[in-house]
C-alpha cells in the first residue's frame, strides 16, 4: 500500500486513491513509423528489479497524471513530478544517482 | 485434576459467576476467564481432536498460539468456527462446541486414522491420490474434502457490525507488555502521536506473572504506575483488544480491534479494523515459549510451562493435581516455584542440562522440590491425559525405568520472539547460537518510502529474555526510533533494574538424545496437524531441501496456528537432517495476520445495501416501482424489461419491442456517457480520438463516431454532437463514461498538453429520455413547444429549447431504426418529464422498454454493441465500418496498429447475419466449424456468434457473428456444434435483418 | 455552506453527528489557466472574489472550491447559476475556459456535531486530524469518489455524484450510528 504525493495537489494519497499508468516516458509512434518503432511503443517496456519511472493518476483526487520514480524491489520513492516532460527531471536523476550508485534506465544513467 | 485453586486469580471476580456450556454441558467460571481457564477449573482438559490421526487434544497455551483449543463458537448468526478458546473471554451465556470429532470428543471415529498413522507418513496426499488420473475427480477429491476441515462452516447470515477506522501516528507501539509500555512513555515525552495496541484485554503482558517485583514495586503497582503516567498524555492513544495484524509497505498496519466479543451482546460495531499509516513502528510482541520433542508429548496435560504458570497465577487455576516440569531452561523454574506456592504438588523438575539452573533451581531446590539434571522424559503414560512419566538420561536412547506420576507435564524448550510483523515487510533476522532463536536483525529492518528503517522490535520480541534486558532494550530502541519518526528525545536516564543471574539455556531439538525411529514417530512437531519428527526427517530424506517446500510436504506450520509453536522445533529438525547449520536453512516467510482475523472487519460496512454501491438514474424509483425487472450495467440498475402480469420476461420483452414498433416506447437512456469537450483544439483533439473526422461536424448536426485504443481496436462508440464553435458533446457506451473520460484525460494530459482542450464528464447532469416509435414525433408535437417536424428536426440533428416546461435538448438519432429522439433535460427535472411523457403518451399506449428491448432493436437494425461485437481485439474494419473511418485524416489513435500486418489479413474474421435454416435461436457465443483440425487437435473454427436474440420484428431467430471472409460468402450455410452434441445450421446474411433503406426513421 | 435560499432538507439522519442531504444548490465548474493574471482578474470580475488557493475552499456567500490545478466549483442558489455563468461567460469570452453547470449531478450533505472527524476517518483514506478549516479533501468514501471540507470544527460538506447519493447517504447514516464512537479524536 503505497503512499505518493501528488505533485499537482500536494496531498500525500494513498495507493487507493490512484491509479496506477505504467512506465513513463513512452514516445508515440504513430503512422509512418517502422514495425519495430511501432512494437516498441505498443509492446516493448523496462521490467527492472529497481529504479523504475512510473505514471500515476490521483484518479480519487484532483484527476491528474504525475510521474513517479521508485524502486520496484525496496518500493522506496525518490520523487513525484509533473507528466507534462519527457524525462525525468534532474534533481530527481541526483536523488536516483546518489542512492543507486550505477543504475541505468533506458538511455539514462 | 484440573481445577480451580481455594483462592488467588489476579484477573478472575469470584464474586461474579459466569455460565457456560461446552458441548451442551452446562459449567461456570469466574468474570475474568477465559473460556480456556473456565474449562480447566471444571477439569476439561480434552477440548479437540488433531486434523489428520483425531488424537485427544488438551490446552497447551494461554495465549494466541494455541494450536488444539479451537472450538465452534455461538450459534445461528453468531456462530464462528476455529476460535481458541484461550484468547476467548468468558461472558454469560456463551457456548462452545468442540471441532473434528464424530459422534462425540470423547469417542471419535476419526482416530482410526492413529492407527493408520504409519501407513500416512508426510506427503501421502501427494502419492497415494495421483493414480489413476480419472479418480481424482469423482473419488479422491469429494473423499478429500469429506475428512478436511476441522469447524463447521456458518449456516446463516452474520449479523453483527464491522467497520474500518483510518488513523495517522508518529508512532505504533504494538504490544502492551512491559517493553511496549516503557517505550510508549518514553516517546510519550517527546510529544509525538502515539497509538500503543495490546490483542489481551490487560496491559502488562508477562510481568504481572513472571516477577513478583520490578525494583521496588511490585510488578501490579509497577504496571498501574506505567499507565496512570501514559494516560497523562493527549498525544497517546491506547486499545486494548487490539490486535496488531500485519504491517505492510510505507507505513501501513492493521490493527484489528475486537470490541464485543467479550460480551454477550453487540452494542455496536463487534470488530474493527483500524487501516493506519505510522511514521515509525515499534514491535513490542515479546515471545513464544516452544514445546520440548519427546516421545508422546501431544498427550492431553502436556501444557507450555508459562501457560501452567498463568493459569495459577491469572485465573487461579491449578492445571494438575502434580505437575513435573521439564525445561532446558532457567525460566520454567518459575513454573514450580509458583505452583509450590500455591500447594500444587512438583513431583519432579526434569532439567535437560548436565550443569543445572541458576539462581532460580536454587530456590525451587530450597523448597524441597527434587531436580533432576541431565534428564529427559522418555515416556508418557495416559490416552486422553497424562497419567506418569519416565525419566531417563537425556544422553541416551531411552532407557531408564523411574516412573512417576503427574497428571501434567509443563514444558520449555526456550523461547521465540514474535517476529512475524518485523517480518511482514521484509525485515530480516539472524540466528542466536547462544539463545536459539531466530531475532530481528537491527541491521536489516524493512525500510518504507523513504528508504529508511520504519520498524523497530524490542524487549523479547527483539531477543533480550531477561527483565533488564527488556527495559534496556526497550529503552534505547525507543530512542533511535523517536529521532526517526521526528521526535525529540528528552534526555532522561535509563534506570537499571538488576535481575537474578539466568544459567543459559541448552538446546535440545529432540529428547532422549538418542531417540530410537521408534519414538521419532511419537513425538509431536505440530501438534494440530500431526506432524511429527519422522514426517519431517523424511521429507528431508526424499530431497526436501527448502524450508518452504518441507513445509507444504509435511504441513508443518500449515495449521490455523501457521507454527507458532512448532516451527522452529520443526526447522532444527530439518537442518538436522539436511546436515545444514539452523540459519543456512532459514525460516518460512511470515505473512500477514498475525492470527486470524474477521472476514466481516475485512469487509467493514460494505455489505447489504453498502456492499458496493449502486448508481441510480432520476427515474430509478419509477422504474422499480413500476414492477422493472432491473440488470446491473456496471455499477448501474437498468431496467432490463417491465414483465405484466405475470408475463415472462421474454413475452414482456416481445410486448415492449412490438409497441415500439407500431406505436410509442420510452427508454431511460440516463446511463449514457455524455464529455463535453470544448477549446479552440477540441476539433483536432476528437480528429485524433475518433476514427471519423470530427472537425467538420455542422454546429446542430450529429455524428456516429468509433474509438480506438493505441492498438487498433474498438474500444467505444457514440454520437457525437457539435454544440459551438469549439464544444462538442460525445456520447459514450454506459460503460465507457467513465474511461472514455479518463482515456480523454489522459492523452490530453499526457501527451498532448500544449492542446487547448477541456473535457467535463456532464453524464449525471442530465436525465435522457429516447420516445421511440411512429407515434414519437406525435408526442413531442402534443407536448409541445419546439417544433419536431421532419423539416425543422432532421435526422441527425439535434436542437435546444423549451419541451413543455423543460429545459430539453433534443437529439434526432435513432438505435432502434424507428423515428426516434433522445431528449436531454436536466436531471431533476428527469422525473417529472418521464411522468409526463407516460400521461401524454397514453392515448399512443406508450410502454416503457427495457435494455433487453433496446438489444434486440438494434440487432434487427444490426447496429453492433460494444462488448458484443467487439471483445477487445476486434477492429472497426472487421465490423464493416469502414465508413466511420477517415481517409483524410493522417493520424488517428489506432490507425497505425490498424496497419499491421495481421489487421489487414484477408482472412479475418468479419461481422455478418445469421439466420438458422429451422428459425430457432442460435446459442449467443457459439462457434462455427470448419474442416480439419488446428495444432491443438481440435476441430477448426471459422467464425463465431457475438449477438443472438429472437426477433419479435421478424419472428424467427437472428443473430450477428464474425466469420472467417463473412461477407464475401453471403448465402453460405454453416454449422454451429452444440453442447449436446447435435449442430445447428445458419445461412450467411446482411447483419441488417430489418427496414435496411432506414425509412422507417427517415420520415 | 453558507445560508442559499430555496435550500430544502431533503433527508437526515441523527446518530453521534447529524447528517443531512441539500437539494436545489447550485454548482458552477470553471475551468481555465490560473497561473494567467488576465484570467484572474476577470475572474475577480465576474465572482467579486480571488481566486481561491490551492485546496482551498473560500467560504463566502458563494463557497469557491479549488479542485484541481484549473479547476474551481462554485457554490450558489440553484436559480443563480446561469446567472453567474454569463456573466463569467462575458469576462473570460476571449480566453480559453470552460463553464459547466453541474448543479444536477452532484450531490450535497451537510454533517454535524463534535464527531465529524471521526466519521469520515471511518470512510476514507485522509489524515483527518490535520486538515484544516476551508480545506477541500478530494478523495474516496469507501467506494465512491468524492470531496468534503470543514466549514467549522462541527461541521463540515461532503459533495459527491447524484447517482450515487443514496449510497453515500447510507455510509455516513452507518458511520454516525450510535454505539459505533471511535473516541480516537
Amino acid at each position: 500500500m503505497l503512499v505518493f504525493k501528488c505533485p499537482y495537489c500536494g496531498i500525500e494519497a494513498d495507493e487507493t486513491e490512484l491509479s496506477p499508468g505504467g512506465e513513463a516516458h513512452l514516445k508515440r509512434f504513430g503512422p509512418g513509423s517502422s514495425d519495430e518503432e511501432l512494437e516498441g511503443y505498443l509492446f516493448n517496456r523496462e521490467n527492472p528489479k529497481g529504479v523504475h519511472f512510473e505514471r500515476w493518476r490521483h484518479v480519487y483526487g484532483c484527476g491528474k497524471w504525475f510521474h513517479a520514480a521508485r524502486c520496484t524491489a525496496t518500493l522506496e520513492v525518490f520523487g513525484t513530478y509533473s507528466a507534462q516532460t519527457f524525462e525525468p527531471p534532474k534533481e530527481i536523476i541526483d536523488i536516483i544517482k546518489a542512492k543507486r550508485p550505477g543504475w541505468k534506465w533506458r538511455n539514462l544513467s | 485434576m484440573s481445577k480451580r485453586l481455594a483462592e488467588g486469580g489476579l484477573l478472575i471476580d469470584r464474586n461474579k459467576t459466569i455460565k457456560f456450556e461446552f458441548n451442551g454441558k452446562k459449567l461456570s467460571g469466574f468474570e475474568g476467564d477465559t473460556l480456556a481457564s473456565a474449562l480447566l477449573s471444571n477439569d476439561q482438559v480434552l477440548v479437540g481432536r488433531s486434523f489428520k490421526y483425531h488424537r485427544p487434544r488438551g490446552i497447551v497455551s494461554s495465549g494466541s498460539e494455541e494450536p488444539n483449543a479451537l472450538i465452534n463458537l455461538g450459534e445461528k448468526e453468531k456462530f464462528e468456527p476455529n476460535q481458541r478458546a484461550t484468547t476467548t473471554e468468558l461472558f454469560d451465556g456463551l457456548k462452545a462446541a468442540s471441532q473434528n470429532h464424530w459422534p462425540s470428543l470423547n469417542f471419535d471415529f476419526g482416530v482410526i486414522n492413529n492407527y493408520l498413522a504409519r501407513f500416512l507418513p508426510a506427503g501421502f496426499y501427494y502419492k497415494m491420490f495421483i493414480h489413476p488420473r480419472p479418480f481424482w475427480k469423482y473419488i479422491y477429491e469429494p473423499f478429500i474434502r469429506q475428512s478436511a476441515g476441522l469447524g463447521r462452516a456458518p449456516s446463516q447470515k452474520d449479523n453483527s457490525q464491522y467497520e474500518h477506522f483510518y488513523a495517522f501516528y508518529d508512532l505504533v507501539i504494538v504490544g502492551g507488555g512491559i517493553a511496549g509500555l516503557n517505550a510508549a512513555l518514553t516517546a510519550a515525552e517527546s510529544g509525538l502521536k502515539i497509538l500503543i495496541m495490546e490483542q489481551t484485554p490487560e496491559w502488562g503482558g508477562r510481568c504481572l506473572v513472571d516477577f513478583s517485583k520490578i525494583g521496588d514495586e511490585t510488578s501490579s503497582e509497577y504496571v498501574s504506575r506505567l499507565l496512570s503516567e501514559l494516560r497523562k498524555f493527549q498525544n497517546v492513544t491506547m486499545r486494548s483488544r487490539m490486535m496488531g495484524a500485519g504491517v505492510y509497505d510505507h507505513g501501513y498496519i492493521l490493527g484489528y480491534e475486537r470490541l464485543n466479543d467479550h460480551l454477550a451482546a453487540d452494542e455496536g460495531p463487534r470488530h474493527r479494523l483500524w487501516r493506519i499509516r505510522a511514521k515509525q513502528i515499534i514491535t513490542a510482541t515479546g515471545s513464544i515459549e516452544r514445546p520440548v520433542s519427546f516421545p508422546s508429548n501431544d498427550i492431553p496435560g502436556v501444557m507450555l510451562a508459562s501457560a501452567v504458570r498463568d493459569y495459577a497465577v491469572k485465573f487461579g487455576v491449578a492445571t494438575g493435581d502434580k505437575i513435573a516440569v521439564y525445561t532446558n531452561n532457567d525460566d520454567a523454574y518459575r513454573t514450580a516455584i509458583t505452583l509450590n506456592e500455591v500447594g500444587v504438588e512438583v513431583p519432579v523438575i526434569v532439567d535437560a542440562r548436565m550443569s543445572g539452573g541458576g539462581a532460580l533451581a536454587e530456590r525451587a531446590k530450597a523448597l524441597g522440590i527434587r531436580v533432576e539434571n541431565g534428564k529427559a522424559i522418555s515416556k508418557v503414560f495416559g490416552k486422553k491425559r497424562v497419567e506418569a512419566i519416565r525419566i531417563c538420561e537425556h544422553k541416551d536412547s531411552g532407557k531408564g525405568n523411574e516412573k512417576i506420576e503427574c497428571d501434567c507435564i509443563a514444558m520449555s524448550g526456550g523461547w521465540s520472539p514474535v517476529v512475524h510483523l518485523y517480518s511482514h515487510c521484509g525485515g530480516k533476522l539472524k540466528w542466536d547460537e547462544k539463545l536459539a532463536l531466530f531475532k530481528p536483525d537491527s541491521s536489516a529492518k524493512p525500510t518504507s518510502h523513504d528508504g529508511l528503517p520504519f520498524v523497530t522490535a524490542v524487549g523479547s520480541a527483539n531477543g533480550s529474555l531477561l527483565m533488564h534486558e527488556v527495559l534496556k532494550d526497550a529503552w534505547e530502541g525507543c530512542l533511535s526510533v523517536i529521532k526517526a519518526a521526528g521526535g525529540k528525545v528528552k534526555t532522561k536516564n535509563f534506570k537499571v533494574i538488576e535481575q537474578q543471574y539466568e544459567n543459559s539455556l541448552q538446546a535440545i531439538w529432540i529428547a532422549p538424545h538418542d531417540a530410537d525411529i521408534k519414538k521419532r514417530a511419537k513425538i509431536w512437531l505440530d501438534f494440530q496437524n500431526d506432524v511429527k519428527i519422522n514426517d519431517v526427517e523424511l521429507a528431508a530424506r526424499e530431497g526436501f531441501e527448502s524450508v518452504e517446500h518441507a513445509k507444504r510436504y509435511t504441513t508443518l506450520g500449515m495449521a490455523t496456528d501457521q507454527g507458532k509453536l512448532s516451527n522452529i522445533n520443526g526447522l532444527a529438525i530439518l537442518s538436522s537432517s539436511l546436515g545444514k547449520d539452523i540459519p543456512k536453512v532459514g525460516t518460512t516467510t511470515f505473512r500477514p495476520p498475525y492470527t486470524p482475523i474477521s472476514l466481516g472487519s475485512i469487509g467493514g460496512s460494505a455489505r447489504d445495501e453498502l456492499f458496493q454501491p449502486v448508481r441510480k438514474t432520476p427515474m430509478h424509483d419509477w422504474h422499480e416501482n413500476n414492477g422493472a425487472y432491473m440488470e446491473p450495467v456496471g455499477q448501474w440498475r437498468r431496467p432490463f424489461c417491465y414483465p405484466q402480469f405475470g408475463e415472462t420476461y421474454a413475452k414482456a420483452v416481445e410486448r415492449e419491442i412490438n409497441q415500439t414498433r407500431s406505436s410509442l416506447g420510452l427508454l431511460d437512456a440516463s446511463t449514457l456517457g455524455k464529455l463535453l469537450v470544448t477549446g479552440p483544439d477540441a476539433g483536432k483533439f476528437l480528429d485524433m480520438l475518433y476514427t471519423n473526422m470530427m472537425s467538420t461536424l455542422k454546429i446542430g448536426k450529429c455524428r456516429y463516431g468509433l474509438m480506438c485504443s493505441e492498438n487498433g481496436f474498438l474500444i467505444d462508440d457514440g454520437v457525437v454532437a457539435r454544440i459551438d464553435e469549439q464544444t462538442w458533446l460525445c456520447h459514450t457506451t454506459t460503460g465507457g463514461a467513465d474511461s472514455i473520460h479518463a482515456h480523454m484525460e489522459e492523452w490530453l494530459q499526457t501527451e498532448w498538453w500544449d492542446w487547448k482542450v477541456y473535457v467535463a464528464n456532464v453524464t449525471e447532469q442530465y436525465a435522457q429520455i429516447g420516445v421511440v416509435g411512429p407515434n414519437a414525433r406525435k408526442l413531442l408535437e402534443k407536448i409541445g413547444g419546439l417544433d419536431v417536424s421532419r423539416e425543422a428536426l432532421g435526422f441527425m440533428e439535434w436542437k435546444d429549447g423549451k419541451l413543455g416546461k423543460y429545459d430539453a435538448r433534443i437529439f434526432r438519432i435513432s438505435f432502434s431504426g424507428e423515428l426516434s429522439y433522445e431528449i436531454a433535460v436536466p436531471a431533476k427535472q428527469g422525473m417529472a418529464f418521464w411522468d409526463e411523457l407516460i400521461e401524454a403518451g397514453k392515448e399512443f399506449q406508450v410502454m416503457p422498454y427495457g435494455t433487453e428491448a433496446l438489444h434486440v432493436m438494434r440487432a434487427e437494425k444490426g447496429f453492433i454493441m460494444i462488448g458484443d461485437e467487439t471483445d477487445g481485439t476486434v477492429i472497426p474494419q472487421d465490423l464493416n465500418l469502414n465508413w466511420a473511418i477517415s481517409k483524410k485524416k493522417d493520424d488517428y489513435l489506432g490507425k497505425r496498429a490498424q496497419e499491421r500486418s495481421f489487421m489487414v489479413n484477408p482472412n479475418r474474421w468479419k461481422l455478418v447475419g445469421l439466420e438458422t435454416l429451422d428459425g430457432s435461436v442460435l446459442p449467443d457465443g457459439a462457434y462455427a466449424t470448419a474442416d480439419g483440425v488446428n495444432p491443438n487437435g481440435q476441430k477448426s473454427t471459422q467464425g463465431r456468434v457475438t449477438s443472438s436474440y429472437f426477433s419479435p420484428t421478424l419472428k424467427r431467430g437472428i443473430a450477428m457473428g464474425l466469420v472467417m471472409n463473412g461477407p464475401e460468402r453471403d448465402g453460405e450455410i454453416i454449422e454451429f456444434p452444440k453442447i449436446d452434441g447435435t449442430a445447428m445450421q445458419a445461412k450467411i446474411t446482411s447483419p441488417v435483418f430489418y427496414d435496411p433503406d432506414g425509412e422507417k426513421q427517415n420520415v | 455552506m453558507s445560508d442559499h435560499q430555496n435550500e430544502r432538507v431533503m433527508r437526515s439522519y441523527s446518530g453521534y453527528v447529524k447528517v443531512s442531504e441539500k437539494t436545489t444548490v447550485g454548482m458552477l465548474t470553471v475551468r481555465g489557466d490560473f497561473r494567467s493574471s488576465k484570467f484572474k482578474t476577470s475572474f475577480t470580475k465576474a465572482v467579486g472574489t480571488k481566486l481561491p488557493k490551492e485546496r482551498e475552499v473560500i467560504l463566502a456567500r458563494n463557497d469557491i472550491a479549488w479542485m484541481s490545478p484549473d479547476e474551481l466549483l462554485i457554490f450558489c442558489d440553484y436559480a443563480d447559476v446561469s446567472n453567474l455563468s454569463q456573466n463569467l461567460q462575458m469576462e473570460l469570452k476571449d480566453q480559453h475556459h470552460m463553464l459547466v453547470n453541474v448543479s444536477d449531478a452532484r450531490a450535497l450533505f451537510e454533517v454535524s456535531g463534535s464527531g465529524i472527524r471521526e466519521v469520515i476517518a471511518k470512510l476514507a483514506p485522509v489524515n483527518i486530524a490535520t486538515l484544516e478549516i476551508g480545506e477541500i479533501r478530494r478523495t474516496r468514501f469507501s467506494q465512491i469518489a468524492a470531496a468534503f471540507w470543514l466549514t467549522s470544527e462541527t461541521s463540515l460538506s461532503v459533495i459527491c455524484f447524484s447517482s450515487v447519493a443514496d449510497y453515500m447517504f447510507n455510509l455516513l447514516k452507518t458511520s454516525s450510528m450510535l454505539n459505533s464512537k471511535v473516541g480516537d479524536f
